[in-house]
């Protein structure tokens, strides 16, 4: 965990609410930290499938994960700069938009946090 | 959309110039595409009220453009606990190094009502420099190791290797009871009021003299300047005791054996004596009115400097020993605890 994080974090509960209680903030913080890794996995998962930022936004959203846009848009970038995903400009409905994908590095380091994921979930699972 | 113009135009400004005109770009698709989806769900365009509340619930423009930047850390994790170790083990010795030097200046040039305020100024300047010049340093060494590791090929190792002879031994457990941070802060507000104490002296001797203060008063005799000199010395001693022990309190410190700090303490307690043994003449006690009573007094003033005289050389002789000893004992202690360590 970075300064930047920590920062970041603060700030966005910060703008939550200015009312929140410790135990709220501490609540809030271990939240974010538990979705962090599991946004991941969901964008790549569902970027199986091309989509720009909004719809991904959306389809996510539809399958009860509900990812804010200073989230997400950024986060979008930097799985690109990582080389998990594949972008190209294209226009549609007479707007250019950005469409991003898995690539094959992308694929198979998806595949190996799936695994991840599951042993995680079978865990978890377990001990409780 | 105005406001979403003006909207993106606040995120473009907060975001790094050579990815600006992309980022903002794939922005705008995005979010046009989702105020068209607004407009579809109420039925019309939206009006000035809805169009503020819509960009309303946008995340604010600082925390958007900020979540595009690289994560960003002046010195990361790797080189942290080393930069740490070096920063306070350096402004440790210099806060010593310019207190003494600065303490020495107090009691050797004129006095002047800015001197204190002017010294403790000196001090926490010297020591704010050098951690600013430290963390600089670092901070160059963190870049440097990141975008050209091939640089400070050793530096990027020592990142991952540690040694295994280097952790540290397990002090044997000490009888009687266990250090408590509680105890630590009663030590520290014990120390604050004797502080106070000691500040109050010269103007209230009866602090330390009871009734017996006036009958002082009715002597023929007073303390030389060097006294006081000594007692400066002496109120340097316990702030730089008491600052010792708030940083303690702060870093967590009073838990460990400090016998570092024990012996600076016990070495620094040797500066007041010296100075007031240097008293000019060795006169610590003088008459009021030389002229009219030294024929009465002086040679009782003679004796009662002769007996401070001697009295000081067997306090710092007394002190000087029992200094060395503990210093002879705490390194055959260490040299035995390596010998069987090494076994």
């Amino acid at each position: 965990m970075t300064s930047y994080t920590v920062c970041n974090t603060v700030y966005f509960i910060q703008c939550m609410g200015y009312s929140m209680t410790v135990a709220e903030n501490q609540f809030e913080n271990l939240r974010l930290e538990l979705r962090r890794g599991c946004l991941t996995l969901a964008v790549l998962a569902q970027l199986k499938q091309e989509h720009y930022g909004y719809t991904l936004r959306k389809a996510l959203a539809a399958q009860g994960l509900e990812i804010d846009e200073s989230t997400l848009y950024p986060l979008l970038r930097r799985l690109e700069s990582q080389g998990l995903l594949t972008s190209e400009w294209r226009e549609e409905e007479k707007r250019n938009k950005r469409f991003y994908r898995l690539s094959a590095d992308g694929e198979a380091i998806f595949a190996r946090l799936l695994d991840e994921w599951n042993a995680i979930n079978l865990a978890i699972g377990n001990i409780l | 959309m105005e406001l979403l113009d003006r909207y993106l135009e606040a995120v473009k400004k907060q975001l790094p110039w050579e990815r600006q005109d992309d980022i903002i770009a794939e922005l705008r698709a995005n979010l046009e595409a989702q105020l068209e989806d607004r407009q579809e769900e109420v039925g019309h365009t939206l009006t000035p009220e809805e169009a503020k509340a819509w960009v309303g619930q946008l995340p604010p423009p600082a925390m958007m453009a900020g979540r595009y930047r690289p994560q960003q850390y002046l010195i990361g994790p790797g080189l942290f606990p080393i930069y740490l170790l070096i920063l306070r083990m350096v402004t440790f010795w210099v806060f010593i190094c310019t207190a003494i030097v600065n303490g020495i200046r107090l009691f050797t040039q004129p006095w002047s009502a800015g001197a204190v305020p002017g010294a403790i100024w000196d001090v926490a300047f010297v020591v704010l420099l050098n951690a600013a010049i430290i963390t600089v340093i670092f901070a160059a060494i963190e870049y440097a190791t990141l975008h050209h590791p091939e640089w400070m090929p050793q530096v990027t190792e020592l990142r991952c290797k540690w040694d295994l002879n280097a952790l540290p031994q397990i002090e044997p457990v000490t009888r009687g009871k266990k250090r408590t941070r509680a105890h630590t802060i009663i030590e520290a507000v014990a120390h604050t009021l004797m502080l106070c104490w000691l500040l109050l002296l010269p103007k209230y001797p009866v602090l330390i003299l009871g009734p017996g203060a006036f009958i002082v008063y009715a002597l023929p005799y007073t303390i030389a300047p060097i006294i006081m000199t000594f007692y400066w010395a002496v109120v340097v001693l316990n702030v730089v005791q008491l600052a010792w022990k708030l940083v303690d309190l702060y870093t967590g410190a009073w838990r460990g054996e400090r016998k570092l700090e024990h012996f600076a303490i016990k070495l620094m307690g040797i500066i007041p004596i010296v100075i007031a043994l240097r008293a000019p003449g060795h006169l610590w006690v003088v008459l009021k009115d030389p002229a009219a009573e030294f024929a009465k007094y002086g040679n009782q003033l003679a004796q009662i400097n002769q007996a401070i005289y001697i009295g000081l050389r067997i306090v710092l002789i007394i002190t000087v020993i029992t200094f060395a000893l503990e210093v002879g004992n705490w390194f055959l202690q260490s040299y035995r605890r390596s010998l069987k360590s090494a076994a």
